[in-house]
């Protein structure tokens, strides 16, 4: 499945953000493997293939990048991929518990999705929220904090009914000025005093 | 060529002088001291990951009126990094101050080694890389002996095959890179990465496996046992091994060598370091072509009795020969051999023929054409500025030429050489250095590997490209691909033509095209002969000047036949066959002689180049084989001759008198010598030349075949 084959507008786009050289082109890689995922939810193999022809290199350096990469999936993932930090100030938190808890709950593995298709877990490394251990990720939509079993209840009972994600915070994107804009048609980046507030609610 | 300025490093105290651009790992080594180093490799870039050649380095500095900061006693105050530095990617800067052996250095070494054995599953005593393994030299030599890491070590695929013959024991990796920087910087195909990160990373493909070609070349510069040759592995260990320096005769380029034979079996081929020929590069089929020097070989003659083939003594052979000649005029007479025997063997063979009076001798295959035309070396080629390829499939013809046609495309960068050999870190090398793509015109019937690296390319007829190119040349207009090589010839330096068999096999024509080519755009060429001493025997007398060739063998009454593939069908007279194993030819034999490999043989041979290289013989036992020399011998005693030349002493006493050369007192790396006049004569399709990297001999191991995929068959010019 030719992911990129109608979508000429998104590659070229994509590609004016680079220096139209050999190397300058490569660099295209990022956005190309992010674009796929935000697509299907992971990147599947011949789209890996896809892209390093679009590239002009090869699969497995495509691949290599790929998997340096936690947030880049091959396999598929759920509707709601939930990324549990298990680096030290949530392990000491009780990110174990937190992951046993998952699993059982769950009943998948890391790599696995519930029957429903809503679920599937993954152990992250810091995401930069060590105040708050232990916590999670939801997709890319934001941070679920000092959770505990009944946070996580509450949490998987309310996707379970098909309700949206209320983030308590938005994870960081890192974003240069004038590139990219917000959801709500400001745009993103420029001095942290500018900035629009991540939270909802907060001024 | 201007000097490269020198400057002054003192290293441990010992002041040494270098050439500016030299690493720090490089004037370390020339001052005669060592450090530890895994992942830099002397063809490859310095990238610096594996922090083990740490040194504690620093410089002085100026003020700012230009004179130097000086300390209390009044000498130049050295400014030193905060931290150990890695010296394979710190440029030696003049006064610069390196110290090896402070204690600071020792922990750093001694730490990073640690670290690095962490997750080294430490199975040397199954390991085949025990007793030659880096990481166990340099273990011993700077590690603490002792480790403090308490937990499990990381698990991984321990036989993880990457290809047929490249398996990766992903555990034992230290993740130097040095396998994943040779794909890209040498023979640019960036088939293997690194997958995952940290502790977790592995070597990995997902194209399907290895490309064929250049694959073998990772096991010989793993410095653990984490990638091995699949066909020599669990063969032997490598202090079991008798190692014999010699030169690999698969094809023209005359690769440096090392054959590793235990209990008289030849079990594993290494590159070694030529930097004028190979630098430590081999081709998949030079290395992993040698199965067959074990399978069914002849150790002793064979006489056809009624039909059948009973094994005799040489005394018996002999005298079944004396009889088979009895009654047969010289005249009737042929002596026919492989174009890999050695210069000796060469010029043994031509003063036997001119001794019983036959002018029917010949050696095949081979091109019956001279090119009137300056020659090119393997550096030429390396740092040209314009290279036109013509009928030649490079990476099957000669494989070692493609990667030096590689290097030029890297802008021709070749490592420094010091008195300690060739530069460890020579930092002009890096990743990914731009290809200057437009300096490759490549033109072959079909497509070949060099299409996809050439910015000029075409898929033609090679006499019409040279056709067309002379054309262009003398001034008229042939537009495309010819057009654009034309110029590039025209407006190049130091420009080369490479001239492959589909060329060579037309004829005097098209090669005199070429010599004009080449003369007029200031070119030096290189033709890519068709077997490996092509260019040393064609300045023999062993071409059919007024007798029969190979292919008029029929008309013969009595032949020796010395390791050819095929030879004419209609040949009805007495057959000696000289060989290795028991062949179709073979077959159809009166006599059969046990003949030595290449492999087993002293002498010299000549590559492309014209270059002199040593043959070594190893320790394979093949029981009564001989060479060629010895082989002639027999006849000669048969027809109650004394051959002229019986040996060693008396060949390479005939080729000193011949061409002025001691080819007993050769240098390592060979010399080019010129030999002079050149030979020739008509040619038929029993002189047509393997043009395929796998070559008809090496395919008469079943197990080669089995790991190239059952029925593979060896490619013959057409």
């Amino acid at each position: 499945m030719r992911y990129f084959a109608d979508k000429q507008d998104v590659v070229q786009d994509i590609f004016s953000r680079y220096p139209d050289t050999e190397r300058g082109r490569r660099s295209a890689l990022m956005p190309l493997l992010r674009e796929v995922q935000n697509a299907f939810g992971y990147v599947p193999e011949e789209n890996i293939e896809e892209i390093a022809s679009l590239l002009g290199n090869t699969a497995t350096e495509v691949k290599s990048v790929m998997s340096f990469y936690s947030t880049y999936h091959t396999i598929p993932t759920g509707k709601h991929h939930l990324q549990v930090c298990a680096t030290l100030s949530c392990a000491i938190a009780g990110s174990d518990e937190l992951w046993d808890h998952l699993v059982d709950t769950l009943g998948i593995q890391q790599g696995e999705i519930t029957k429903d298709g809503l679920f599937s877990i993954q152990k992250v490394e810091c995401l930069g929220s060590c105040g708050t251990a232990p916590m999670l990720q939801i997709n890319d939509e934001g941070y679920h904090e000092c959770v505990s079993k009944k946070r996580i209840k509450l949490l998987l009972d309310q996707f379970r009914r098909g309700e949206p994600f209320n983030p308590d915070i938005l994870p960081p994107i890192p974003i240069h000025a004038g590139q990219q804009e917000l959801e709500n048609g400001l745009p993103a980046g420029g001095l942290a005093t500018t900035l629009p507030s991540l939270v909802e609610g907060e001024a | 060529m201007t000097q490269p300025s020198s400057i002054t490093v003192i290293v441990d105290g010992r002041e040494v002088q270098v050439p500016a651009g030299t690493s720090a790992i490089d004037a370390v080594f020339q001052a005669g001291r060592d450090v530890p180093y895994f992942c830099s490799q002397q063809y490859l870039s310095p990238v610096g990951a594996c922090r083990m050649c740490l040194v504690e380095a620093g410089t002085p500095r100026k003020n700012p009126d230009g004179s130097w900061i000086l300390d209390e006693q009044g000498n130049k105050k050295i400014f030193y990094f905060p931290k150990p530095m890695a010296s394979c990617t710190l440029g030696a800067s003049d006064g610069m101050v390196i110290k090896t052996l402070s204690e600071g250095v020792k922990k750093a070494q001694a730490g990073m080694m640690e670290f690095t054995l962490i997750n080294h599953p430490l199975d040397c005593p199954t390991c085949d890389k025990g007793g030659a393994c880096e990481l166990q030299d340099r273990a011993f030599e700077y590690g603490y002996g002792v480790s403090r890491f308490q937990f499990d070590r990381r698990h991984a695929e321990k036989h993880y095959e990457l290809s047929e013959f490249v398996v990766l024991d992903q555990e034992r990796c230290i993740h130097c890179k040095r396998c994943v920087r040779y794909f890209e910087e040498v023979p640019n195909q960036e088939v293997l990465d690194f997958i995952e990160r940290g502790g977790h990373t592995f070597i990995d493909t997902i194209e399907g496996g290895l490309p064929s070609n250049f694959s073998g070349n990772i096991t010989d510069i793993c410095p653990v046992g984490a990638l091995l040759d699949n066909v020599a592995r669990f063969r032997g260990r490598n202090w079991e091994y008798d190692h014999t320096a010699t030169t690999c005769t698969a094809c023209s380029v005359g690769c440096s060598i090392t054959v590793d034979a235990r209990n008289g079996r030849l079990e594993r081929i290494v590159g070694r370091d030529n930097p004028e020929v190979n630098e430590q590069w081999l081709c998949d089929g030079g290395r992993f072509g040698h199965p067959y020097v074990d399978d069914g070989r002849l150790t002793q003659p064979l006489i056809k009795v009624n039909g059948q083939f009973r094994p005799a003594t040489w005394e018996e052979a002999i005298a079944a020969i004396r009889t088979g000649l009895d009654g047969v005029s010289a005249q009737q007479m042929g002596f026919f051999t492989r174009a890999d025997i050695t210069l000796e063997e060469g010029i043994a063979l031509e003063a036997f023929v001119k001794q019983v009076g036959t002018p029917n001798v010949d050696h095949a295959p081979r091109h019956g054409v001279v090119v009137n035309a300056p020659a090119a070396t393997l550096l030429d080629v390396a740092t040209a500025d314009a290279i036109v390829v013509i009928g030649a499939d490079l990476s099957e013809e000669a494989p070692v030429v493609d990667l030096r046609v590689q290097e030029m495309l890297k802008g021709g960068v070749l490592p420094l050489q010091y008195d300690f050999g060739t530069a460890i870190a020579d930092l002009r090398l890096t990743e990914r250095m731009h290809r200057y793509r437009e300096r490759l015109a490549v033109f072959y019937p079909t497509t070949t590997r060099m299409h996809g690296v050439a910015d000029i390319s075409a898929e033609m007829n090679s006499i019409q490209v040279l056709e067309h190119l002379s054309s262009v040349i003398s001034g008229q207009y042939a537009g495309g691909a010819i057009e654009e090589a034309a110029a590039l010839l025209k407006n190049a330096k130091k420009p080369v033509i490479i001239l492959g068999s589909d060329v060579l096999k037309g004829g005097q024509i098209g090669l005199d095209i070429a010599a004009h080519i080449a003369l007029s755009s200031n070119a030096k060429v290189l033709p890519i002969p068709a077997d490996s001493n092509g260019v040393g025997l064609s300045r023999l007398e062993i071409v059919p000047q007024q007798g029969a060739d190979l292919s008029l063998l029929g008309t013969l009454k009595a032949a020796l036949v010395s390791r050819l593939t095929s030879i004419p069908e209609d040949f009805s007279g007495f057959l000696v066959v000289h060989e290795t194993q028991l062949t179709e030819v073979a077959k159809r034999a009166h006599v059969v002689l046990p003949a030595l490999t290449n492999y087993e043989k002293r002498g010299t041979t000549v590559n492309l180049e014209g270059r002199l290289l040593k043959l070594e013989p190893a320790a394979i036992s093949s029981g009564e084989s001989a060479d060629l020399i010895t082989a002639l011998g027999a006849v000669a005693e048969a027809l109650s001759l004394k051959a002229p030349i019986r040996g060693q002493r008396s060949a390479q006493k005939a080729l000193k008198d011949r061409f002025g050369v001691d080819v007993a007192d050769l240098p390592a790396q060979g010399k080019i010598v010129d030999l002079g006049r050149q030979y020739n004569a008509r040619t038929s399709k029993y002189h047509r030349p393997e043009v395929g990297m796998w070559k008809e001999t090496m395919l008469r191991s079943e197990r080669l075949r089995e790991k190239l995929g059952g029925s593979f068959n060896a490619a013959v010019a057409d």
